[in-house]
């Protein structure tokens, strides 16, 4: 009921010589006792908020005493902090450790030195409104980095793939927070929707140009390391289109570096390791990726479409290259444009077919995966052959 | 309603209070009247229920609880429209209702009842709560009226609790319709209790119409000692706050405006002070060669500031001063209007540059410092009795040169300290007790120290000395302010009084008793005629200095009151206080035009730029805030002859400045608008 215990009331009691205090009266005292302590430390907090202070002293509670017309505690003006000691056998009962002093080592000690006198110093807090940075002044606030969205978390873990950035330009602090956070996302969470605004950041934000090489030597250094891991070249695929999308990064700079990476991710033998990675789904998007980068720079460097699509018709046409290797040159020409099919798909279409048929067959191709595999390319061709006929500027 | 239940009531209600003979001459009528049904009674059977529960109604310590919490629930849940209005009557019914079981010595359940609903109120009452919580027996009831005065002062009945609780009578304005709304509810669910406490001790103000909204009736909640209508018919009081006649600012309006070497005309007639007069014409006379020059940039600086002026100045209208001022010497008048020339036009967009001192090596003990008109002098109060000044043009000479500082410690032995060592500043010491507050006489040739051995002292810079020691309070001297003119000075006491005194007598000229707590501070009106008291018991007063009446109550802090400010225009004050908060009266209607938000500690001192646009403010969270202050005035001095205050202005924190650890003492503009700040490096904050 009381925040002062009965027992508390007791343990006074005998210390002032009352042992045969009832507990009835120490039951009764109990709250009249925390009323008055109580009191005293209202008027304690008037004599502290007076002193100008937000902690409350042994001096304020000596005050609180005077004003009641009551003796000061004395003793307790000086020295630390004062510090309870548990009383031994007793759970609830405290007391503060006073040490019996020898008056000799008192005063034979020698004398502390004296505390430093009060003074003054001068200084100017503000010059019409602006905090002049001096060292008496507070340090100005650091103004965060413009947080790009809500990618940046605070947690400020290191990167477990070791990239060594050959730094040899000053790349600022928040530049390089940004690409370890964007790598970050890369390798780890492509999954997660704050993946998708870190690519709509690469897509959009200026000011990233200094990170275009960081970001493509990653790629090719991912690229050429996790052939076997499906979502990271997927991922990785996502970033080259979203740098490519961004207009303020003159990327042309660095297309001989990226156009293998991205040819390997269309035509590689083997994309991930499972059965249930959509390869398919990676090869089409690669496609794309690969048509439209020809497209855009395809007048600047005359032999790039050449280059690609020479590589491209000779995985095709190669019988000891895999039919994932084929789908991916068929997807990646015919992505090119009716113009490549045309030239270059239909008049290879009966050798290659020629070649095709027998995976096909149920018969004559016993593996399951493989004719799944022949039917798709089937597939494909069809369709791309079928779409440039059908196209009635050419035909 | 039959008859046997009306003599059960009455029986039951007769043996409650313990009237036995009563009782008996009861039962002899009864059986007399046995066969005659003459009583006529109510048969309306709600209301002998409610009787009935009356009657029962005893010492059921669990009733508060419930019908608390009814009351309660069904407020949380009553219609937003009426909800706000509802709410404001639950805090005084937990108070009584908490009150009443101690009353009755439940403490056990009335510590259960405190804890189970102290939460609804921690917001708003948090500190009420905290003295709250300690009364724990009958007797404390009446011991914390006396000394708490935590609701409404009691002052007067000191009989018994009954008594005293029985003028706990809170004062809450209600919408008809939540009123009505909130007696129906009552008697439905038969909180009798509630409602009796409702009926007997909450005064409702009832007005018709429709419930207001929430922002506008911020202080009625508040609990005040005087009933509210007192206060109102206080408020209603005519405050003529504005500005002396005759300026140093109209002078040299007038000076600016004349373009002539004549420019001591008409005015000066009024103050029928023909000593003065003439040493101004002598003055003038000298002066001559300087006026010439003023001339020359006036059209930089003194045009554009005059013109500054004619848009400020007009709005104050003009009153004569009550008191005798005393007489400002002419070479002193010249300084004044030389820094008035030079003085630097502050608004929005131009800040003004901050000097700050700060006290190192204090070891906790500094309590108050005080700043100079002109800077130069910084005065601190210790908790050793000590009072300290530092002069900051010696303090630069000596950081310069330290050899002809010898000739200057010889005239000034008080320099010197015992031991032979140079001490950086003038020791002053006379209190018995730690020094609360110093305040600097305008033209800074005095000092005046308060301190809890319950004096005032007067000191002199000149002679380092100690002039006069004015007693008059019976407990320490929280605050002590020179008047804008000298001579006369207001002291703030644990004593809950404000005294007004001169220099030259021992005794209080005036006594202001009201507040019902400390008065913690207090400040002068620009005109002198009034002054402003802030108190612990969250109320801000108003005196007319001639009358030594109260004219004004501002009722709205929630904790106690630090600091008080006055514009420079007389129109406006403002008010800190413990939380953080900051509040910008109009002194003529006694409304407050905004409350400002943004420090988070004690609000130790506030200033208000010398042509009232600017007002600082510095708290204990180490940084010094400007606010604007023109951009809710604005409003009103363009429509002006203003008794109807344009209150929708906000006023914006313009700028935080943060000091390195340094809580922020005192605030003062220079008559040039530098503005100087004084603070202790506290390592701990």
């Amino acid at each position: 009921m009381s925040i002062v215990p009965k027992e508390t009331i007791e343990v006074i009691a005998q210390s002032i010589g009352i042992s045969n205090l009832s507990s009835d009266a120490a039951l009764a005292l109990a709250p009249d006792v925390e009323y008055r302590l109580r009191e005293i430390i209202q008027e304690s907090i008037k004599s502290m908020r007076h002193s100008r202070r937000t902690t409350i002293t042994a001096d304020d509670v000596d005050a609180a005493l005077t004003l009641r017309n009551v003796e000061p505690v004395y003793g307790f003006a000086s020295g630390g902090p004062l510090r309870f000691k548990r009383a031994i056998g007793h759970k609830d009962l405290f007391y503060i450790d006073d040490k019996d002093v020898d008056f000799k080592d008192v005063i034979e000690a020698p004398l502390p030195k004296a505390p430093l006198d009060a003074s003054l110093v001068c200084h100017w807090l503000a010059i019409d409104g602006v905090q002049p940075a001096i060292p008496e002044n507070a340090p100005l606030q650091v103004i965060a980095p413009p947080s790009e969205g809500k990618n940046f978390e605070p947690k400020n873990e290191l990167l477990p793939v070791d990239i060594k950035l050959p730094v040899k330009h000053v790349l600022s602090r928040e530049l390089q927070l940004y690409f370890d956070k964007i790598t970050e996302l890369t390798l780890r969470r492509s999954d997660s929707p704050l993946f998708k605004q870190a690519l709509v950041s690469l897509a959009t934000d200026s000011g990233l140009h200094p990170l275009v090489p960081y970001f493509i030597c990653f790629i090719k250094d991912e690229v050429s390391r996790g052939l076997q891991d499906f979502s990271l070249l997927f991922a990785l695929m996502r970033v080259v289109s979203s740098l490519l999308q961004n207009r303020h990064i003159n990327i042309q700079l660095y297309l001989h570096d990226l156009m293998p990476s991205v040819v390997t991710c269309l035509v590689a033998r083997r994309l991930g390791n499972r059965l249930a990675d959509n390869h398919w789904e990676l090869r089409n998007y690669t496609a794309n990726l690969v048509a439209s980068i020809c497209k855009r720079f395809g007048h600047v460097y005359n032999e790039l479409q050449t280059r690609v699509t020479k590589t491209l018709i000779n995985a095709l046409l190669d019988p000891k290259k895999s039919l994932t290797q084929h789908y991916g040159a068929i997807q990646g020409l015919a992505a090119l444009g009716s113009n490549v099919v045309r030239l270059l798909l239909l008049s290879n279409l009966e050798p290659y077919m020629r070649l095709l048929e027998p995976d096909m067959l149920l018969e004559k191709q016993k593996n399951e995966m493989k004719r799944h595999e022949a039917w798709r390319v089937y597939g494909a061709l069809l369709v791309n052959c079928l779409l440039t006929m059908n196209d009635p500027v050419l035909c | 309603m039959d008859e046997e239940q009306v003599v059960k009531f009455v029986e039951t209600y007769l043996k409650k209070k313990g009237f036995k003979q009563a009782e008996l001459a009861f039962h002899e009528e009864v059986q007399k009247n046995s066969n005659a049904n003459s009583i006529k009674i109510h048969s309306d059977p709600d209301l002998s229920n409610l009787i009935l529960s009356l009657s029962k109604s005893g010492d059921d310590p669990g009733q508060y609880h419930e019908e608390y919490g009814k009351l309660r629930t069904w407020t949380f849940n009553s219609l937003d429209l009426y909800k706000h209005e509802l709410l404001r009557v639950l805090y005084p019914v937990f108070i009584h209702c908490y009150m009443d079981l101690v009353a009755k010595g439940h403490i056990q359940d009335a510590r259960a009842f405190f804890n189970t609903f102290r939460e609804d109120h921690e917001m708003l009452h948090a500190r009420d709560l905290q003295k709250l919580e300690g009364v724990l027996s009958p007797s404390h009831i009446q011991l914390f009226f006396r000394r708490w005065n935590l609701l409404i002062l009691l002052g007067r009945a000191k009989s018994t609790s009954r008594c005293v609780r029985s003028l706990i009578s809170n004062f809450l304005s209600n919408y008809q319709y939540s009123h009505e709304l909130l007696m129906q509810h009552l008697r439905k669910t038969k909180s009798t209790t509630v409602l009796g406490i409702v009926n007997e001790r909450i005064n409702f103000q009832v007005s018709p119409g429709q419930p207001g909204s929430i922002s506008d009736d911020a202080e009625v909640v508040t609990l005040i000692g005087t009933s509210q209508d007192a206060a109102n018919k206080i408020n209603k009081k005519e405050v003529h706050w504005g500005l002396l006649e005759d300026t140093l600012e109209d002078r040299l309006e007038k000076a600016g405006g004349l373009q002539s070497d004549t420019e001591k005309p008409e005015g000066e007639t009024k103050d029928g002070e023909i000593d003065d007069n003439k040493k101004r014409l002598a003055e003038g006379g000298k002066q001559g060669t300087s006026v010439k020059k003023s001339k020359k940039d006036k059209p930089t600086g003194g045009s554009a500031k005059a013109r500054a002026e004619t848009i400020v100045v007009p709005a104050a209208p003009r009153v004569k001063p009550e008191l005798p001022l005393p007489v400002m010497p002419a070479e002193v008048e010249q300084s004044i209007l030389e820094d008035l020339r030079n003085r630097v036009q502050l608004s929005s967009t131009s800040l003004p540059s901050v000097s700050m001192y700060t006290f190192i090596n204090t070891h906790n003990s500094l309590n108050c410092s005080s700043i100079s008109n002109d800077g130069s002098l910084v005065a601190g109060g210790f908790s050793d009795s000590s009072l300290k000044v530092w002069d900051m043009a010696k303090l630069g000479q000596q950081a310069s040169s330290s050899t002809p500082q010898a000739e200057i410690d010889a005239s000034v032995e008080h320099i010197q300290g015992p031991n032979g060592s140079k001490r950086s500043y003038t020791l002053l010491q006379g209190h018995s007790g730690p020094v609360y507050s110093a305040t600097f006489s305008p033209l800074s040739d005095f000092i005046l120290s308060s301190s809890a051995d319950t004096t005032v002292r007067l000191w002199s810079t000149k002679l380092n000395a100690n002039l006069v020691c004015y007693k008059g309070h019976n407990y320490p001297v929280w605050d002590v302010q020179f008047s804008p003119f000298g001579h006369y000075f207001a002291s703030a006491s644990h004593d809950r009084t404000a005294r007004i005194w001169s220099m030259d007598r021992i005794q209080p000229l005036r006594i202001m008793a009201g507040h019902l707590s400390d008065v913690d501070c207090v400040q002068w009106h620009a005109n002198c005629n009034y002054i402003a008291t802030g108190s612990s018991d969250k109320t801000v007063r108003l005196w007319d200095v001639q009358s030594g009446e109260c004219v004004r109550i501002f009722i709205g802090h929630r904790s106690m009151i630090l600091s008080l400010a006055m514009s420079p225009d007389g129109r406006y004050m403002a008010s800190g206080d413990e939380d953080g908060t900051i509040m910008m009266w109009d002194l003529s209607s006694g409304r407050c035009v905004s409350p400002l938000m943004g420090h988070n500690s004690c609000v130790w001192t506030l200033a208000f730029s010398c042509e009232g646009s600017l007002m600082a403010s510095g708290s204990a969270d180490s940084t010094v805030k400007l606010w604007d202050v023109t951009s809710s005035t604005k409003g009103t001095t363009k429509t002006d002859e203003g008794k109807t205050g344009n209150t929708t202005g906000k006023l914006r924190s313009l700028k935080t400045l943060p000091t390195k650890s340094t809580p922020v003492y005192s605030l003062k503009f220079s008559r040039r608008n530098l503005l100087f700040a004084a603070g202790v490096l506290s390592k701990n904050v």
